[in-house]
């Protein structure tokens, strides 16, 4: 096998992903236009450690997800997760595979089969992927149970009866039951009441320091990335554009829209007056995005150059990687 | 196995209560003769003026609510969404409300529009009272709906958090707005009316007017839509505005480029904001006075430093505690609270917050806790806090 590409302190390494959606354009017939929702983007993810993914709606946090777990097909790029590329391995291993790498949803009501109850939703790939002996297989179950905070009298009982904190501790248990080793939480937290977000928060790290979980959390939520995260990757239309340790990031933003974006997160404190950067306009399209840097209809500092050529990632401090032409290129 | 039987102590499961097919027949004939008493009252033609005016109990506010219990007569049992509650908004100042979901926000809200779902959803109790640019006030409970249909929309709009839900997909933004233009305004025409729908689009920060005038609400931003809803919010020259959760939907950048605009709409207007959200962030940006909802009812209330620099209800210093942010040293655990609200259906008898609370004594559970105040502007309703404001003493609290 030609996955000497190892380097054994990163669960996954992405490369130049890129997913393109096609879209026929239906005055053209054959010519095909696309969203480009992720374009070119590599990053990398130390074990147990939490790398948050960060931007705007629409560019491409999830599709950055999903095309990881190949639940969508990769359009270009690579994905190693584990030292095995999985461009590379076959259907069958892939399959045996699919455990070790989990996803959480945002919305704890409708990625849960309304039919089954708690246990078995829970178990249900357990038993598929044989995870443990069947003789083992309830107390395991009420063990994961346990662990989420969900009380042994629930296994019976359907998801309508919960409430959405109470759901995402389900899904949470379902995706841990399978034993993983890296788990994707799609904004796991934006459909809970904020008293409800702790409890989730702290169950996520719990468990990370108990089983040395892997995550990718994806979320808009600055406060809660900053608090759970150890390194951080700012996404816009499609593009990493600054990305690195998550102090770095969070005490010396380099890329303009990271400063803006983290000015305006509003603070919990009424003295606190900030200094907004408040950007003009819409994000644009992601079908016809803007020639040269993607964020340039909205920067405040754009030149010429940003029209013309793609800035590209460059390392400006140890662990912090900033794309934009404010900076030497070079 | 014996777990399986152990249900009593379901800790935060929604105890529904299960009823037998008699029992909900039973409750939906109840409802339905309440639901008919309501209703006649509300339908009423050619109410006499006298019968819904009022007087401020202080002239300088703009919306008074008393004692509000809104209730919802399902076919499972009454649902007491707004249960007791009481809070003023003074002209010219902004009243964020801060809740768990399903706390009543909304249906605060929608009862000061008259707006509340019906006909399962009545206000049974208290009252609401308004200022209106006439001059007069009025008592909206009273208020007949051909009379309130006047005042909603030229004295209060309402924006809401999904403003697809609130445009019509099927026409284009144009027509909708100059059709409000056109209901409110007497002497307008079709050519002003568009005038001033452009006028509008203009005010909230719309770079091509003319080009969003003539789109379908689909073809803008979630940004855009909300700015439109703005816009039409604006045209009748609301003295309040509600806004329930108006940038939920939006990013952190469009959320700041929308509430900068509203602060600057309510200088323009001079009017006041109800602001709904559970952003603890940007009620501390935003407001001038908090009101906390839990479960129907107010725990707390205050200017916005009283709130966030001396909160004095347990469940408020939790939420406060439960923010990641810059308080939280590194590595150390998020506060949180634990437990969930009690199910609506059978609220206890007691403090509210008493199956969550760390603080909880034996008083709690033998009744609900009066309003204590902090100071004219500062409530709290928690047994922890004597009469005069002090918390009460360790021993104190121990004997109880
Ligand atoms: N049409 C309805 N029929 C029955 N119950 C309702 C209806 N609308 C609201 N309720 C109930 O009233 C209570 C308060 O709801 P409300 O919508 O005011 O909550 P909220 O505080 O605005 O919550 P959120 O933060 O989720 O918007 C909830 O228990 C809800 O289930
Ligand atoms: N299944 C799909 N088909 C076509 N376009 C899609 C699909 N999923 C996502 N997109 C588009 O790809 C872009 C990125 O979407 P997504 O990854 O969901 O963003 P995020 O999670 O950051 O909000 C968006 O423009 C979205 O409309
Ligand atoms: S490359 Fe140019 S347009 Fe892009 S962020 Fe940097 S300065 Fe702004
Ligand atoms: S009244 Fe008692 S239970 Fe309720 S919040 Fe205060 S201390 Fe807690
Ligand atoms: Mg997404
Ligand atoms: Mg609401």
């Amino acid at each position: 096998m030609k996955d000497n590409i190892k380097n054994d302190d990163y669960i996954l390494i992405v490369k130049n992903l890129k997913k393109y959606y096609p879209i026929s354009k239906f005055a053209l017939g054959k010519s095909k236009a696309y969203v480009k929702a992720v374009d070119d983007v590599s990053f990398s993810i130390k074990r147990g450690t939490t790398m948050g993914l960060v931007g705007e709606s629409g560019c491409g946090k999830t599709t950055v997800g999903r095309t990881i777990l190949r639940l969508h097909e990769v359009t270009d790029g690579q994905v190693i997760f584990d030292g095995k590329d999985l461009s590379q391995v076959s259907p069958r291993e892939l399959r045996k595979m699919r455990p070790q790498m989990q996803m959480i949803f945002q919305d704890p009501y409708s990625s849960l089969s309304p039919r089954m109850p708690v246990g078995e939703i829970i178990g249900e790939a357990v038993k598929q992927h044989k995870i443990v002996p069947k003789e083992q297989y309830r107390s395991y179950i009420l063990k994961v149970m346990r662990d989420c905070g969900l009380q042994p009298q629930y296994y019976y009982r359907y998801p309508h009866e919960f409430s959405g904190g109470q759901r995402q501790r389900i899904s949470i248990a379902r995706a841990v039951a399978l034993n993983p080793k890296f788990i994707i939480c799609d904004e796991p937290l934006s459909a809970l009441d904020v008293s409800i977000q702790a409890q989730i928060i702290n169950l996520m790290k719990d468990l990370q320091e108990r089983y040395g979980y892997t995550y990718l959390f994806i979320s808009h939520d600055l406060s809660v990335v900053e608090y759970i995260s150890d390194s951080i990757g700012v996404m816009y239309l499609g593009s990493m554009i600054e990305i690195g340790d998550k102090k770095r990031i969070f005490s010396n933003p380099m890329h303009p829209y990271t400063k803006a974006l983290l000015s305006a997160v509003p603070v919990s404190d009424p003295d606190v007056k900030m200094n907004r950067i408040i950007l003009k306009g819409d994000i644009p399209s992601p079908v016809n995005p803007p020639s040269g840097c993607k964020f340039r209809t909205r920067c405040p500092y754009a030149m010429p150059i940003c029209a013309e050529k793609a800035p590209v990632l460059k390392e400006y401090e140890e662990d912090h990687r900033v794309a934009c032409h404010l900076y030497s290129q070079e | 196995m014996s777990f399986l039987n152990n249900d009593k102590n379901a800790e935060g499961v929604d105890s529904s209560v299960y009823l037998t097919l008699r029992e909900e027949r039973r409750i939906s004939r109840e409802n339905a003769k309440i639901i008919k008493k309501y209703e006649r009252e509300k339908n009423r033609k050619k109410v006499d003026e006298k019968e819904y005016l009022t007087e401020m109990r202080d002239p300088s506010n703009v919306v008074e609510i008393e004692n509000l219990h809104t209730y919802f007569y399902t076919d499972v049992g009454v649902v007491k969404s707004v249960n007791g509650v009481s809070f003023d908004i003074p002209q010219g100042k902004i009243v964020g409300v801060v809740g768990e979901s399903g706390c009543g926000k909304s249906v605060t809200s929608l009862s000061i529009m008259q707006l509340v779902p019906g006909p399962t959803g009545q206000i049974v109790e208290g009252s609401i009272r308004y200022k209106a640019s006439d001059g007069k006030c009025y008592e909206i409970t009273k208020m007949p709906r051909d009379r309130m249909l006047k005042i909603r929309g030229k004295d209060i709009a309402m924006i809401f958090q999904e403003p697809m839900t609130s445009l019509n997909p099927v026409f284009k933004i144009g027509y909708q707005m100059d059709e409000v233009v056109l209901l409110h305004e007497e002497e307008s025409t079709p050519e002003s009316a568009k005038k001033k729908s452009i006028e509008m689009l203009k005010q909230v920060g719309i770079a091509d007017p003319e080009k969003v005038y003539a789109s379908y609400p689909h073809e803008l931003s979630g940004g855009m839509r909300q700015r439109v809803m703005i816009a039409m919010a604006l045209i009748c020259n609301p003295r309040l505005i509600i806004a329930d959760e108006p940038t939920t939907a939006l990013d952190v950048t469009i959320q700041a480029q929308i509430l900068e605009l509203l602060r600057e709409i309510k200088e323009k207007i001079n009017g006041s904001i109800m602001l709904i959200t559970h952003d603890l962030g940007v009620i501390a940006e935003m407001a001038d006075i908090v009101v906390v909802m839990y479960a129907g009812r107010i725990i707390e209330q205050g200017t916005v430093k009283e709130i966030f620099h001396s909160p004095k209800h347990p469940y408020t210093i939790g939420l406060m505690k439960s923010r990641p942010g810059r308080h939280i040293k590194e590595g150390e655990k998020l506060y949180s609270i634990k437990g969930q609200v009690p199910n609506p259906i059978n609220m206890p008898d007691y403090c509210y917050f008493y199956n969550r609370c760390d603080k909880a004594m034996r008083v709690c559970s033998q009744g609900y806790p009066d309003l204590i105040k902090f100071s004219p502007t500062h409530y709290a309703a928690c047994y922890l806090y004597n009469e005069d404001g002090s918390e009460k003493s360790a021993e104190e609290k121990e004997r109880r």
